[in-house]
């Protein structure tokens, strides 16, 4: 695996949350004036995210339902706004921890078309993340031909160029998304995104509607475009085998914080925190035959009530009094791993 | 060498629609002895959990089963009239859906579908029926049971669901049952609780159960054999060493080989170019033969008898040889 | 790498495109079948009218008093043969129907494509910006929808006089509701898909996305919509005229020819109300027997 030779980073998310809050309506509201207990409910979907995409390197995110993975990804991605903290592009060419000026922040939501452009996002369902009223040619060719990324004369050209490139006869090009099979409409949506010549791709858990079959094809695809394109990938899963695979660096949320990251390798062969260790225990393998399923007791908790101090303290083994009470903040206990666990030392 | 409890035989299900006929099952057979877990693995289209709803006479109108038989502890369900097979069906033949919400009315609750369910098969009172519901659900490791009956489905979360419909399908102690893909849709924790209840339950009990997966490693954990669907006939079953170990036909050796935790990380993975085919134009001769490697002009104009050895059977010309790590 | 599909074809339609699926379901079933033909042949009855009616009932030089009034198959003075009859002007009721069709169906699919064009534009608006603009529209739809269609066209007239296009507008100030409410919600639905989004990250403009991305998905069900709405725009245009306060008497509706009929028929004069109201009713009748089946073809497609 060609690790990038320079570090640069690209992506900084510094501090992000995302709440959701239910606003209460006016007959709660009422209600609440009568004198009956009614509070609105907040949901931290993300909950102060810090860390940094390098450039050149696959960033694996991994997390069950509820983790927050895909709200954070779409933030990064530009669709929705984080309420607190900041997420910033940082130019190619600039120095190294120096965003120049034409980082425009993300939280603003506005942006110059060109740095949009630069982050794509590949989506989940096949199905319904392609318009199906739209020939491919069209959903592929749009997007270039309205930023002017490509002339009206050379349209069909690109397309067919791009088709190919992410493993598309042309020819079908007139023809409609229900006509493929869902790997192949995977593929139009990564054509859709290339189109507009990225540096960043976000996959938001985009071979886990596929047959395992048609995931390696696609997961090579991926491997692909990276070696050709010098692409930069944050892999959203909750496929620990395919990050495994994929990515350079990993990183674990657990109901909207982030309580481990550490390089791909050193991750799997030593993971310290204690949900990361359960996590990758129950992860089915091949090799494993008839063995005794173990897991980490209790249910994911809501995110309207997540626990106090440590989320995971109520299903940790190791729970201490302190874990109930202070959250325990990302801390560096060996070379780019880092924890956030009370019990961990750090180094 | 007791019968087996389910005995499916050379299975034929097929569609008649107005695109033509759709073969989505095409000789299938296999057998489930008594406490015996049987993988069915094979993705979509494949036609596993097509089998799976044909054991239980779940097809519905165009589909209807045009051939084989379907022997559950030596009785040809595929005889049975209607009423026959719904005593059956939840009483001693259970199943279990990838969607819980398949098994669930969403506007009852829990305890309202459990006693319902318990009073269609036994004649008991209904605070004897609420007992055993409440013993079902404890035994599937539901937490606090007598507060998860009194809930509505959309109340639970989705694993909780799953274990609901897990219950109500124990709850007369079902000497088979058939799980289409109840795990798939679940958190990989939750996951790992379900896979650990449901292994208890079967050493517990003594049922057979057929768990039809596209996972294979799910599968390679929880089950005594294998047996591995493409395009509507099985190609491959032995015990899971057999299968995992000495894989003999090309799909399932591709199927293996393109999980990522066979590769090397970084590496491309091994896929199988192309696609499966649709079941309305299945290809003369071997199903496989477009996308198989050691394809040659037999494969592409008969297609395979079964052959193996003792309970390793494939339907292959070339069945590839040498064990794999 | 190939694409699966390979369909059974018909020559030159491919049958599971949605122009397949609309003709199959026009066509396939026998009585849909007759109501689509009874359709088509009204509309072409109505646009060719003046060329194939065996007179022109509006001129008043050919008209004969003294043929008022005859029963269906008789012979005039002229010797004109009076298919259904005439009117107590002398006017044969075939030619006057078919002219009565024309303007019947000229209102009716007036009113609707305006009221359609308005309605989904709304609809498409209030669903994609949500929040405000959507509370706003959707209350003035409910508003709409709150009256009955004829009280609030009947107060409309009464300000605006009599006149094709105050008839027409009166109409699509009630209907625009009906497309408005069924096009945001489909919209709403839509609006949530992950294509949007990527028409989002892919930094197109609001026009782009709720005219070139959204507006097409909401199209079946606007289709179907039209269709009953123009069968409910001829019926309440003929309402109007019956009651006089709908298109003026130089200008006959269907409605208009059942009112000056009324008259008649208690002195037995039957054929001058009751061929004009066979008329209205198998117009009518069929559109909505073709909306309907429209409706149930192409909403499996929308589920997809």
């Amino acid at each position: 695996m060609n690790a990038p030779d320079v570090m640069a980073p690209m992506v900084e998310i510094d501090h992000v949350s995302r709440r959701f809050v239910r606003r209460l309506n006016y007959a709660e509201r009422i209600a609440g004036w009568l004198g009956a207990r009614t509070y609105e409910q907040t949901v931290h979907a993300v909950d102060d995210v810090s860390f940094t995409i390098h450039r050149g390197e696959v960033v694996g995110l991994v997390g069950e339902s509820g983790c927050g993975k895909s709200t954070l990804g779409r933030m990064v991605a530009g669709i929705g706004a984080p309420t607190s903290g900041s997420i910033r592009t940082i130019e190619k060419g600039a120095g190294a921890g120096a965003p120049n000026e034409q980082g425009a922040t993300r939280a603003a939501g506005r942006r110059a078309p060109r740095h949009r452009l630069a982050t794509q996002m590949i989506f989940q369902d096949p199905l319904s993340s392609l318009n199906p009223r739209k020939r491919v040619r069209d959903i592929i060719g749009e997007a270039p031909l309205v930023h002017g990324i490509v002339r009206r004369h050379e349209l069909d050209a690109y397309v067919a160029e791009v088709m190919e490139r992410v493993g598309l006869n042309p020819d079908f090009r007139t023809r409609f998304p229900h006509q493929f099979s869902g790997g192949q409409r995977q593929r139009i949506g990564i054509g859709r995104a290339l189109a507009v010549k990225p540096d960043f791709l976000i996959c938001d858990e985009s071979i886990a509607a596929l047959d395992v079959s048609i995931q390696a094809q696609i997961i090579n695809l991926f491997i692909r475009l990276r070696r050709d394109l010098g692409l930069t990938y944050l892999f959203i899963s909750h496929d620990l085998g395919v990050v495994e695979h994929i990515s350079d660096r990993v990183a674990i949320m657990y109901l909207g914080r982030i309580v481990e990251t550490a390089p791909t390798i050193e991750l799997f062969a030593n993971p310290q925190h204690p949900y990361t260790i359960g996590l990758l225990a129950q992860v089915p393998r091949l090799s494993n035959r008839k063995r005794q399923f173990e897991s980490i007791h209790g249910e994911i908790p809501s995110p309207l009530a997540p626990p106090e101090g440590c989320h995971f303290h109520p299903r940790c083994p190791y729970a201490t009094q302190r874990c109930r009470t202070e959250r325990p903040s990302l801390r560096a206990t060996g070379a780019a791993h880092e924890v956030a666990c009370h019990l961990v030392e750090v180094r | 060498m007791s019968t087996p409890t389910l005995s499916v035989q050379h299975l034929r299900t097929h569609f008649f629609t107005g695109a033509g006929v759709a073969k989505a099952v095409d000789d299938a057979s296999f057998d489930v002895a008594p406490g015996e877990i049987v993988g069915l693995v094979g993705e979509s289209g494949s036609g596993k959990s097509i089998t799976g709803f044909s054991v239980l006479g779940l097809i519905d109108a165009p589909g209807r089963i045009v051939g084989g038989r379907v022997l559950f502890k030596g009785e040809d369900l595929t005889a049975l009239t209607p009423e026959a097979l719904r005593r059956l069906r939840g009483n001693r033949i259970a199943m279990i859906f990838q969607d819980p919400m398949m098994t669930l009315n969403p506007v009852l609750r829990i305890d309202t579908q459990m006693v319902e369910a318990v009073q269609a098969h036994a004649r008991v009172s209904k605070h004897a029926a609420r007992q055993r519901a409440l013993e079902a659900l404890a035994s599937v490791g539901m937490p606090s049971p007598g507060e998860r009956l009194r809930a509505y489905p959309h109340q639970l979360s989705g694993g909780m669901r799953q274990r609901v419909a897990i219950a109500i399908a124990l709850l007369h102690d079902p000497e088979l049952i058939i799980a289409d893909e109840p795990t798939t849709a679940l958190d990989v924790t939750i996951q790992a609780q379900i896979l650990a209840e449901m292994q208890k339950l079967c050493a517990r009990s003594h049922t057979a159960m057929v768990w039809v997966s596209h996972d294979l490693a799910v599968v390679a954990g929880l089950a005594d054999r294998i047996c591995v669907m493409y395009a509507g006939r099985v190609v491959e079953t032995g015990s899971v060493d057999d299968i995992l170990e000495r894989p003999r036909h090309p799909y399932t050796i591709g199927l293996i080989d393109s999980l990522p935790e066979k590769a090397r990380r970084g590496e491309p993975l091994k896929q199988i170019p192309g696609m499966a085919p649709s079941a309305l134009h299945l290809p003369v001769g071997c199903a496989f033969a477009p996308r198989c490697p050691y394809a040659t002009a037999l494969c592409r104009s008969a297609e395979p008898p079964v052959s193996g050895e003792g309970v390793h059977l494939y339907r292959c010309f070339h069945p590839c040889s040498g064990a794999r790590a | 790498m190939r694409a699966t599909a390979t369909f059974p074809s018909w020559r030159f339609v491919d049958r599971n495109s949605t122009l397949g699926i609309v003709l199959r379901s026009l066509f396939g079933k026998p009585a849909v079948a007759v109501a689509t033909c009874i359709c088509l042949a009204l509309v072409v009855i109505a646009l060719f009218a003046p060329w194939i009616a065996p007179q022109n009932p509006y001129d008043l030089a050919a008209l004969n008093i003294v043929d008022g009034r005859l029963p269906p198959g008789a012979r005039g003075a002229s010797g004109h043969l009076y298919l259904l009859g005439s009117d107590a002007l002398g006017r044969d009721m075939f030619a006057a129907m078919m002219y009565g069709l024309r303007i019947s169906l000229g209102v009716g699919l007036l009113s609707g494509a305006f009221a359609m064009t308005l309605g989904t534009t709304l609809g498409l608006v209030a669903a994609y910006f949500g929040r405000y603009v959507d509370t706003l529209v959707m209350r003035a739809v409910d508003l709409m929808l709150g009256f009955p269609t004829i009280l609030v066209a009947l107060m409309m007239l009464a300000i605006l006089g009599q006149g094709v296009d105050k008839v027409v507008l009166a109409l699509v100030v009630v209907q625009w509701a009906y497309f408005a409410r069924t096009v945001r919600a489909i919209a709403a639905v839509e609006r949530r898909k992950e294509y949007m989004e990527a028409a989002l990250c892919l930094g197109l403009s609001h026009r782009r996305a709720l005219f070139s991305q959204l507006l097409p998905n909401c199209l079946p069900p606007v289709i179907v919509i039209a269709l009953v709405q123009i069968a409910a725009a001829i019926s309440a245009e003929a309402t109007l005229s019956f009651l006089g306060i709908g298109l003026p008497v130089t200008q006959p509706s269907l409605g208009l020819l059942i009112a000056n009929g009324y008259q008649q028929l208690i002195a037995g004069f039957y054929w001058i109300s009751v061929f004009p109201g066979l008329l209205l009713l198998v117009l009518v009748f069929s559109m909505n027997i073709v909306g309907d089946s429209l409706r149930e073809a192409l909403n499996p497609r929308l589920q997809k």
